[in-house]
């Protein structure tokens, strides 16, 4: 499959993998949609991601963290939006949300590097759910 | 159901902010509005712009006529008894809404994304490509918690569709939203529409066109079977004088001539002046006083007159009264002295007793005859009230003539005035639908239509144009409705040149040439460059700025020979005043002139 705008980190060099995420993160001025897992689920959903970042170089990039133990510290780190805390079910605990959360497939980053929207695993994987994920990001940035 | 509807009105917080932002300002007019109705217009310059109410267009526009489904439905309920749920029709008019405006916002999105793709992608470009995307995606995550029906499906099958072939661009998917969430809207409205429509309501929509007090029906596609109007087209490049205003170079050129021998002011007569210019503005000045004086006496002597009868047939009735009442207690005093005197002498004893039968019947005879006479009088008094209250009303009448009489005239001023500063009052009770006027079903009603207005026939500038919008129930007329009017006026907005006659007041910077006084008067002619408004019909009825060239017939050498002037001038006020500079080819003279275009009559030699 050929992915456009989307950046696959590698699995076995977590180092490397570090790296990658935190220059997306902090240096690249781009819309981003962090995918979780290697699942087909989560394979389904960068493949329907990546056909909604539009043009290659375009102001959106989806990160597929096959192995997302790899990037926990630095995904511990970046803060939610109120849209995200408010999209949380009380029963879950928010501390732990920046970890890696086996409830949670996917989240879009804002410009300013804020967590905008979480695709939990329950929830379907589909164009239209990709596209609300960007549409939040793209509206806080 | 969803309460959906409840989402959109949320979300409308976001929006008010965010796609602010980023729409432009061009939007349809009363975009915040519960009229029906709006217009847009689309110039012959091929500029558009929306129509705020009851202002003004170009003679010569095309006028691009929306009707709001969502908002029909909310007054064609109200208007039928139909019980539409209000706070649907709210949000659906929100996502409507919503949607119109991202819509019109994406070519602006669009021109920042080539910008963005074309850039070294700093974070200075994301965040200028942010501040149009933000309001756009505030706009799309409103529509998205709205849960339209149907809506998610159909984008849903959308984006699938367009992402089969390859990548979508992110304005495209913006656009799919937008428009799924339009579709999603009309899919409501015509479900509402159709119970509306099993009610049979019906919506009829006409316009007309006020020129000088006459009407005439517009043809509105698909809302009637009027035939197109003729074709006239109000030309914006006018340079010759029409036959009023060559009459009046004709009276300047007179006046001209008698002022440079007898200076201005005996020339044209001012007194006279004035005269004519009320008897412009309708108002007969001698003929009103004359009739004010005349009512006057005559509701004075009328006064006097009821006074004066009325007096006396209260006295003449007073005094029958009195001398009745006087006659029976007279008679009643004799019959009284007749019978204590006889009391005292017995033997007249059988005398009185003989006459006391005949006496009696006599009393109450004339008893009988006093009560018939009140009972006359009483009746009489009650004539002469009617007749007062009869007059009275008479002298209220006159009064009321006299008050008429003095207000006409300040009642015709002030209406020269308001039509000066906001057209033409019409009376738009009397604009009927005519029969060629459709009676619609709400579903069927058209959202769009056009009016050419250079398909309606002669006009001028400061005609009228009237639109209605109706509903009614069945096929019963009485039940009809008027649930919207507008009323547009029609000037010259867009550049034109038109003429003007002018009497030209030239002042010489040398004064080698043979001009006495300050001013040389002369017969000339403007062409001037002017451009209406679109916001103040006093601008276009009042002030009527224009910039143009001055030519004048001079004569500085006064030897009967017109030399030519030309000069540049600056008009105010209906041409009424100019003012320029210009220059004498004839005799090499440089000149300041004031020009006025004022509606003199004749010289003061024709009129005596």
């Amino acid at each position: 499959m050929e992915l456009i705008n989307t950046i696959i980190l590698p699995s076995d060099d977590q180092s490397l993998s570090k790296d990658i995420f935190t220059h997306y993160v902090h240096n690249e001025a781009r819309v981003l949609l962090v995918v979780l897992g290697k699942d087909d689920e989560a394979k389904a959903l960068v493949e329907k991601a990546a056909k909604l970042t539009g043009s290659a170089g375009g102001p959106r990039v989806v990160i597929w963290a096959r192995k997302p133990t790899q990037i926990d510290e630095e995904t511990a780190e970046l803060t939610h939006g109120p849209s995200v805390l408010a999209a949380v079910p009380p029963d879950d605990d928010r501390s732990e949300l920046g970890k890696f959360d086996p409830k949670v497939r996917a989240f879009a980053l804002s410009l300013d590097d804020e967590i905008r929207d979480v695709i939990k695993t329950d929830e379907p994987v589909n164009f239209l759910r990709a596209f609300t994920a960007f549409a939040k990001a793209e509206a806080a940035s | 159901m969803i309460a959906w509807h409840r989402a959109v009105a949320t979300s409308l917080v976001l929006l008010t902010g965010g796609c602010g932002t980023t729409s432009p300002s061009s939007g349809s007019s009363g975009t915040n509005s519960a009229r029906v109705v709006s217009f847009t217009e689309r110039d012959e310059d091929n500029g558009v712009q929306p129509v705020p109410r009851g202002h003004i267009v170009d003679i010569n526009s095309t006028l691009v006529i929306d009707l709001d489904r969502v908002k029909l439905l909310r007054k064609v309920g109200d208007s039928a008894s139909l019980e539409f749920d209000q706070g649907q029709l709210d949000e659906l008019d929100v996502a409507q809404r919503v949607s119109k405006q991202a819509l019109d916002a994406l070519p602006l999105l669009s021109r920042a994304m080539d910008r963005y793709m074309s850039s070294a992608k700093t974070r200075d470009d994301a965040n200028a490509l942010s501040a149009e995307l933000r309001g756009v995606a505030n706009a799309a995550i409103a529509v998205l918690t709205s849960d339209l029906p149907g809506f998610e499906a159909k984008f849903g099958e959308r984006l699938a569709t367009a992402a089969a072939t390859g990548q979508v661009e992110i304005v495209d998917q913006y656009r799919f939203l937008f428009e799924e969430a339009t579709d999603a809207v009309d899919r409501a409205t015509t479900a509402l529409a159709a119970q509306a429509d099993a009610k049979g309501v019906f919506v009829q929509f006409g316009g007309w066109i006020v020129s000088r007090g006459a009407r005439r029906p517009l043809h509105l596609p698909g809302f009637d079977e009027y035939p197109e109007g003729e074709r006239f087209v109000v030309e914006r490049i006018v340079l010759e004088l029409d036959a009023a205003q060559q009459a009046q170079l004709k009276t300047y050129a007179e006046i001209a001539k008698q002022a440079n021998e007898q200076g201005l002011l005996a020339a044209i007569d001012l007194e006279r002046q004035g005269r004519a210019l009320l008897a412009r503005l309708g108002i007969d000045l001698e003929a009103t006083i004359a009739g004010i004086k005349a009512k006057a006496d005559e509701v004075t002597t009328a006064g006097a007159g009821l006074a004066d009868g009325a007096a006396a047939q209260l006295v003449t009735l007073i005094d029958g009264t009195k001398r009745d009442i006087d006659v029976c207690l007279g008679f009643a005093r004799q019959l009284i002295g007749k019978y204590s005197a006889a009391s005292s002498n017995p033997g007249d004893a059988l005398s009185l007793v003989a006459g006391l039968q005949s006496d009696l019947g006599e009393l109450l005879a004339r008893s009988r005859a006093l009560e018939a006479s009140l009972k006359d009088k009483v009746r009489q008094l009650g004539q002469l009230a009617v007749q007062l209250t009869a007059k009275a009303n008479e002298l209220g009448a006159e009064a009321a003539k006299i008050v008429q009489l003095v207000r006409a005239p300040i009642e015709t001023m002030i209406a020269q005035f308001r039509i000066l500063t906001g057209g033409q009052q019409i009376n738009t009770d009397t604009l009927e639908f005519g029969e060629k006027v459709f009676k619609l079903a709400v579903g069927s009603v058209p959202t769009q239509t056009e009016l050419n207005l250079i398909n309606t026939g002669q006009r001028r500038s400061g005609d009228q144009l009237v639109f209605k919008l109706a509903a009614g129930k069945g096929d019963d007329p009485k039940t009809r409705r008027t649930l919207e009017e507008h009323t547009i006026s029609m000037f010259q907005v867009l550049p034109h040149v038109e003429p003007a006659a002018a009497l030209v007041l030239a002042n010489p910077e040398s004064r080698t040439n043979a001009v006495q006084g300050d001013f040389h008067y002369a017969p000339g002619m403007s062409f001037l460059l002017k451009s209406g408004s679109r916001k103040s019909m006093l601008y276009n009825r009042f002030f009527d700025p224009g910039i143009g060239i001055n030519v004048a017939a001079l004569d500085f050498d006064g030897d009967d020979n017109p030399e030519l002037g030309v000069g540049g001038t600056l008009s105010m006020f209906r041409d009424w005043v100019q003012l320029g500079y210009g220059y004498n080819f004839g005799t090499d003279d440089a000149y300041w002139f004031l020009g006025l275009s004022i509606p003199l009559s004749g010289v003061a030699s024709q009129s005596r």
